[in-house]
């Protein structure tokens, strides 16, 4: 087991510094494109740097996750910051959580030009007066969106979402027994650490 | 799950907002002749036939809702326009993701590309002509506007315009959007129809779309490369042929180079 640690640990220095070279070498590269002329070659190494740094942010924000959510652990090899690959040079974050009944899962997006509408929606308490299965919440002092979906069986899901600048970050979870136990987990997120390094 | 929604509202904002398509149909037009023929109305019915003329008379009030007491703005250069250094920034990126500091980094990235964009899109525009079929550029409303990442891209915008006459040219590269929008211009879904208000033509060797609209004219629009898209918009224009001639003056082979498509 101690082994494996010391392994895991070695990939994983292996890994930071493989990216810290590439965003180097990018840089080099884009200077030298630019150099010559060729802007569109600089900008496409600038945008993979780009990609480089948003995905080191991930690491860091995964790092602030809790390890644990109300008897859900982590699944860390679904640990995801690499994002959906449509070419947008923006932050994703997606972390599970998992246990025998229950799941939770936790999505960070940014650069998305649909975040302006949710903080929008956010900010008109009016809103809201028509679902009764949404209502204003706190994050860590920060308005957030919470949704019931009741499932067919009686049972409950719940989702999240919060907005800050241009990134949402989204919670969602299911087998969970109330609301109480929802706000438990969520109060057990760092945001203002989150906003901190995502911004 | 979230995934899910995410691509399906990303999809119906791509719908809703790049394919003008939606505008095409009949019911749109007279939609919008009732809207505006309602707007009037009440317009009317509010202020009195005389509203257009009240209105020309306080357009410049600045703080008219405000304090009377309160000066107007008159003096002021604006802000700078100079591009962001890009030499620099690389350097302060690189500097700032040493120390693992990564929204540092991150911002000096930004403004390289966007000082990289902007100096495309300035390539782009000298390249243009200043005349078409007898209208003159308007120098102050030339445009390039670059957000410095890759979701929206750069834009690029240029106004002829005499009397009542304008043909504007708007060139977007190198959002991920646009890749969408240019599969399926090019993929002939986009296809002629019987009501004749848009269908395919070619300009030059690039193939297009162009649409007739009794309120807002022509507009041509033909996929540049993977990313890149060339609108044309023509208002108080003869008619098709006169609108295809105008659009022929755009040497497109130039701008695709610029942007390295």
């Amino acid at each position: 087991m101690k082994n494996l640690f010391t392994l895991l640990a070695a990939f994983l220095m292996l890994a930071v510094n493989i990216n810290a070279q590439d965003a180097e070498t990018l840089l080099d590269k884009a200077v030298s494109e630019y150099k010559s002329g060729n802007l569109e070659s600089a900008r496409f190494e600038l945008q993979q740097v780009l990609q480089e740094i948003n995905q080191a942010i991930g690491r860091d924000i995964l790092a602030l996750l809790p390890d644990e959510l109300s008897g859900m652990q982590k699944v860390e090899d679904q640990d995801n910051v690499t994002g959906m690959n449509t070419g947008y040079a923006g932050l994703f974050v997606h972390r599970n959580y998992a246990a025998e009944t229950s799941d939770a899962s936790i999505e960070i997006v940014s650069d998305s030009p649909l975040m302006a509408g949710l903080n929008i929606m956010l900010n008109m308490p009016i809103f809201f007066a028509t679902d009764p299965n949404q209502k204003r919440i706190k994050v860590d002092g920060q308005k957030a969106l919470l949704t019931k979906n009741t499932i067919e069986d009686g049972s409950a899901s719940y989702d999240v979402q919060l907005a800050f600048g241009s990134t949402l970050f989204a919670f969602n979870c299911s087998g969970v027994q109330s609301e109480d136990e929802v706000t438990a987990m969520l109060d057990k997120i760092p945001m203002k650490k989150i906003m901190e390094v995502a911004q | 799950m979230f995934m899910k929604k995410l691509s399906y509202v990303f999809i119906m904002t791509l719908l809703i907002g790049i394919f003008p398509a939606q505008e095409l149909s009949a019911q749109g037009k007279f939609l919008r002749k009732l809207k505006s023929k309602a707007e009037d109305k009440a317009i009317e019915e509010v202020f009195g036939k005389d509203t257009e003329d009240a209105n020309t008379g306080t357009s410049n009030s600045g703080n008219s809702n405000s304090n009377p007491n309160a000066p107007t703005n008159t003096r002021g250069e604006g802000l700078t326009t100079t591009p962001p250094d890009v030499i620099e920034n690389i350097d302060d990126a690189g500097k700032a993701f040493d120390k693992k500091q990564y929204v540092d980094a991150r911002f000096a990235v930004r403004q390289a590309i966007l000082g990289i964009e902007l100096e495309m899109g300035n390539n782009v525009l000298e390249g243009l002509p200043e005349e078409i079929n007898g209208l003159p550029y308007v120098k102050d409303e030339d445009m390039v506007a670059s957000t410095g990442i890759g979701f929206v891209g750069l834009i690029i915008e240029r106004v002829y315009r005499e009397d009542d006459k304008q043909f504007k040219v708007t060139i977007g590269n190198d959002a991920s959007m646009l890749t969408a929008a240019n599969m399926y211009l090019a993929s002939g879904a986009y296809a002629t129809t019987s009501d004749q208000e848009y269908k395919n033509v070619k300009l030059g060797e690039y193939r297009g779309v162009i649409e007739y609209d009794e309120y807002s004219g022509y507009q041509l629009s033909v996929p540049i490369g993977q990313t890149s898209v060339l609108v044309a918009e023509g208002i108080n224009f003869e008619n098709e042929a006169e609108m295809m001639s105008a659009a022929e003056s755009i040497n497109i082979d130039n701008i695709k180079k610029e942007l390295g498509e």
